[in-house]
Parts: structure tokens; C-alpha cells; sequence
């Protein structure tokens, strides 16, 4: 009887041994992508297979691009709270929020394609198969992708999250 | 001499016993109820064998034979390391997904402003 539970708990015990390392192993590279200074460039350089000399380059473009995304969202904050206060007075569309609007849409659009230089620029800093991904990437997971227009139809895409309309 | 002389005594009886038939028939289903009954009777002789019973034997008696314990502890292994591969995969792949997220953020406001 001792024998037999003997083994019984062995293989208990090796099977836990068996699960912590394999799990361990398995779970390296994310681990170590977590623990990195910044996480989401570790994950970058690991995901597109880049070089050390690459992802220097790329983390200086990211740290060089964020100020001036911030100031654009600040810029595009600033304009919203503008319009709301607009809008708040108005009772109907006056030459003030028309104009209110197309200078927050032409932020808006230059956010995007400041954006889109941004990740060509990227793309470019890599090798060319994982540049190509890479773009194929943003604009599948970034504002660059279409969104479909829905006027409350229930319409169905792969590609796109529909835009409805209040 | 003795089972003889018995025969010629009994010798009416024989015949009488030879040409009596029984009139009553028997009770409906009768060969199924006796079967039930015989039934019912080994199933009470039988002993109850409980589930610790049976652990407790296997463990004690079977488990230490080397073959047997040798696939015990191969199966288990085996059943460790798979679950461990399974979870480290969707582990890898939940923070795979999660840091691309929070790399789109970083570069795509507009990320942070879909979030439900």
C-alpha cells in the first residue's frame, strides 16, 4: 500500500513538475517582453523579427512622433470643448461651427496622415518582407482602416467595424 | 433383493402415478417469476464491493507492478506537459494580442476613444 501511494504521489508531483516547466518555457518571450522597459516597442521589435540596430531607430521615431500626436489630440480637445460651447448657445448651424468643424476635421485629417507618414517612415526603418507587414498590420488594427457607413442598416464586413449614425 | 421386493410392493402406486395427470394449470408468467426470484437471490448474495474498496486494492496491489506504474507516471507526465504547452500558448498569444493593442494606442488615439 505505501509503494503504491508512493507512486501515486510521484506522479501527481510529476505531472505539476511536468505542467510548471513546460508553461514556464513556453512562456519566456512574452514574460520577458512584459518585463522590458517599454512593453509595446519590445513587442514590435519581437513581432516584425527586428534587428538591434532597427529598433533603436524605430523606438527614436516613436519617442520623436508621440509629442506631436499629443499636441495634435491636445489641439483636437481644445476644438471639441469649443463646439460644445458652440452648440450649447446655438439653435441652429452657424457660420462659427461650421467653421468649428471643418478646422476640427482638418485636424483630424492631418492627425491621420501625420500618422500614416509615421508608420510608412516605420516600415521603411525595416526589412522589407516585415515593412510590408508591418503596414499591412496598421492598417488592419489603426484608424487608417474604411469604415463602413451605416445608416442603421445591419451590415455585415470581415473588414470593418460599422460607423452608425445617431 | 431389497429395492426388489420395494418395486413389487409399490407396483400400483407406479401405475397409478403413470396415468395421473395434474389438472391445474400454471399461475400466468410462472417461468419468468422464477427466473426473477433466482435473479433477486444472487444479486442479494453478491457482496457490495465499494469505490475505496476497489481504489484502495488497485493502489496497494496493482499500481506497484512496473509496468503499470510506469504508464501511470508516462501518462501523467504526458497529461502535465500538454496542459502546461496548451496554457503557454494561449498565455503567449493573450499577451501577444494585448501589446499590439497597446502599441496601436499608443501611436492611434483614436484607439483609446473606440474603447467601449
Amino acid at each position: 500500500m505505501k509503494r503504491g501511494l508512493l507512486i501515486l504521489a510521484l506522479g501527481v508531483v510529476g505531472a505539476v513538475a511536468a505542467f510548471c516547466c513546460v508553461y514556464l518555457m513556453g512562456t519566456t518571450t512574452p514574460r520577458a517582453l512584459m518585463r522590458s522597459e517599454q512593453p509595446e516597442l519590445a513587442w514590435l521589435k519581437h513581432e516584425f523579427n527586428l534587428g538591434e540596430a532597427e529598433f533603436k531607430r524605430i523606438a527614436e521615431l516613436h519617442a520623436g512622433y508621440l509629442p506631436q500626436c499629443e499636441e495634435r489630440c491636445r489641439k483636437i480637445e481644445e476644438l471639441n470643448g469649443r463646439l460644445s460651447n458652440s452648440l450649447a448657445r446655438a439653435a441652429q448651424v452657424t457660420p462659427d461651427i461650421e467653421r468649428l468643424l471643418n478646422e476640427r476635421a482638418q485636424v483630424r485629417a492631418t492627425c491621420q496622415a501625420e500618422m500614416l507618414k509615421h508608420f510608412f517612415e516605420v516600415s521603411r526603418t525595416m526589412p522589407p518582407e516585415q515593412g510590408q507587414r508591418y503596414l499591412a498590420w496598421a492598417q488592419e488594427n489603426t484608424c487608417l482602416r474604411e469604415q463602413v457607413m451605416s445608416h442603421g442598416q445591419n451590415i455585415q464586413s470581415n473588414h470593418a467595424a460599422p460607423a452608425q449614425h445617431p | 433383493m431389497k429395492t426388489e421386493k420395494f418395486n413389487q410392493d409399490d407396483a400400483p402406486l407406479h401405475v397409478l402415478l403413470t396415468e395421473w395427470k395434474p389438472e391445474a394449470s400454471l399461475p400466468p408468467r410462472f417461468q419468468e417469476q422464477v427466473w426473477r426470484r433466482i435473479e433477486r437471490a444472487e444479486t442479494a448474495l453478491a457482496p457490495t464491493v465499494s469505490l475505496a474498496a476497489v481504489l484502495s486494492n488497485w493502489i496497494a496491489n496493482l499500481l506497484p507492478k512496473p509496468a503499470l506504474a510506469t504508464a501511470y507516471m508516462t501518462v501523467l507526465l504526458i497529461a502535465g506537459a500538454s496542459i502546461g504547452w496548451s496554457q503557454a500558448r494561449q498565455e503567449s498569444h493573450r499577451v501577444s494580442s494585448e501589446l499590439g493593442t497597446r502599441y496601436a494606442q499608443s501611436v492611434d488615439p483614436y484607439q483609446l476613444a473606440r474603447q467601449p
